[in-house]
């Protein structure tokens, strides 16, 4: 439901970064994404699609990359991608690493001519 | 053709806004909750509790969330704290720019206490950084007690669960002992608290929860 403020912010990302590489067009960005984002890629898609017409993304690839949930230790910073939650921190033994913040949704390449 | 790396938050406008509401917050001494849960599970009726608690024992305001009226600003008011309302029209959540927008009002001034409630919504809410001190992921007996387990980002987000409307429970299928354990399946860590806003069973120990935050800070 949240896919188009999404989008949004990845539009005016990808903008910025469009104008960066002139004359070089951007043609793919390549996003990774883990099961505990709540966006439905076809969403954001629709929604990217929607905010880049008539701009330098008109033709901009979204490249998707499926990724397991990231978790941090709250003692040593060790981080660790993980389907399950993990129950302790593989290097210190501190209980309960947690899901790293709002960290579901990455901008992993973009790809240009 | 080239492709150039990056390891880049899509939200990282978001999060930078949160870490400018937390560094505030924090060097006014500000403990902030952002409760989240779907709609009726009694989010405004905890935050009422919650101020009938604070009255003359801490300075406490609230932000309210939701897409139109502002029905739960005017009831936590009524409970006697400060409380601005957020409309989101269409969106389905807060974000962190809503919340800074609001730090300086007068309502907010000299408070150790801020009670956000977020937008009626499981999903999109927990995504989003408010620069809050803790999320707290409220559900009701009246929901299923499988939700930890349909909604995980949430309760995985969450430092604690608060299960609501315990006056209900011999009247529905919910049973705690499975809600709780679906819970820790999926997060863990997360400490849970059940408690009725109707009759007040319970809310010592919410209380506590956040004394015992407060003197941590």
């Amino acid at each position: 439901m949240h896919e188009l403020t999404v989008a949004a912010s990845l539009c005016e990302w990808a903008l910025g970064r469009a104008r960066e590489v002139e004359p070089r067009r951007l043609l793919a960005i390549e996003l990774e994404r883990d099961p505990l984002s709540g966006l439905n890629p076809d969403a954001l898609e629709f929604g990217f699609r929607a905010m880049a017409a008539e701009t330098e993304l008109a033709e901009t690839r979204l490249e998707w990359v499926s990724v397991d949930p990231s978790y941090a230790c709250r003692r040593c910073g060790r981080s660790e991608r993980a389907a399950v939650p993990p129950r302790s921190c593989r290097t210190c033994g501190e209980a309960f690493p947690r899901l790293r913040r709002d960290d579901s949704l990455r901008i992993r390449s973009i790809e240009v001519d | 053709m080239a492709r150039i790396a990056y390891q880049e938050k899509v939200l990282s406008k978001n999060d930078e806004l949160a870490a400018e509401v937390r560094e505030r917050l924090a060097s006014r001494g500000v403990f902030a909750l952002n409760l989240i849960s779907g709609p009726g599970a009694g989010k405004t009726s905890l935050v009422e509790r919650t101020a009938a608690w604070a009255s003359g024992r801490l300075r406490a305001a609230a932000l309210s969330g939701d897409q139109a009226t502002d029905n739960d600003a005017k009831r936590i008011r009524s409970a006697g704290i400060p409380a601005l309302q957020i409309t989101t029209g269409n969106e389905c959540h807060l974000n962190a720019g809503r919340v800074l927008d609001l730090l300086d009002a007068p309502e907010l001034d000299d408070i150790r206490l801020l009670l956000i409630e977020n937008v009626g919504n499981l999903i999109c809410p927990a995504a989003y950084d408010l620069g809050e001190a803790a999320k707290v992921a409220v559900l009701s007996v009246a929901e299923g007690d499988d939700k930890p387990l349909k909604y995980p980002a949430l309760f995985q987000r969450a430092e604690l669960m608060v299960i609501n409307k315990l006056d209900l429970l011999d009247r529905t299928d919910f049973r705690l002992d499975r809600a709780i354990a679906n819970a820790r399946e999926v997060a863990p860590h997360l400490d849970v608290l059940s408690l009725s806003c109707r009759t007040g069973e319970g809310l010592e120990g919410w209380y506590r929860w956040i004394d015992d935050r407060l003197g941590r800070m």
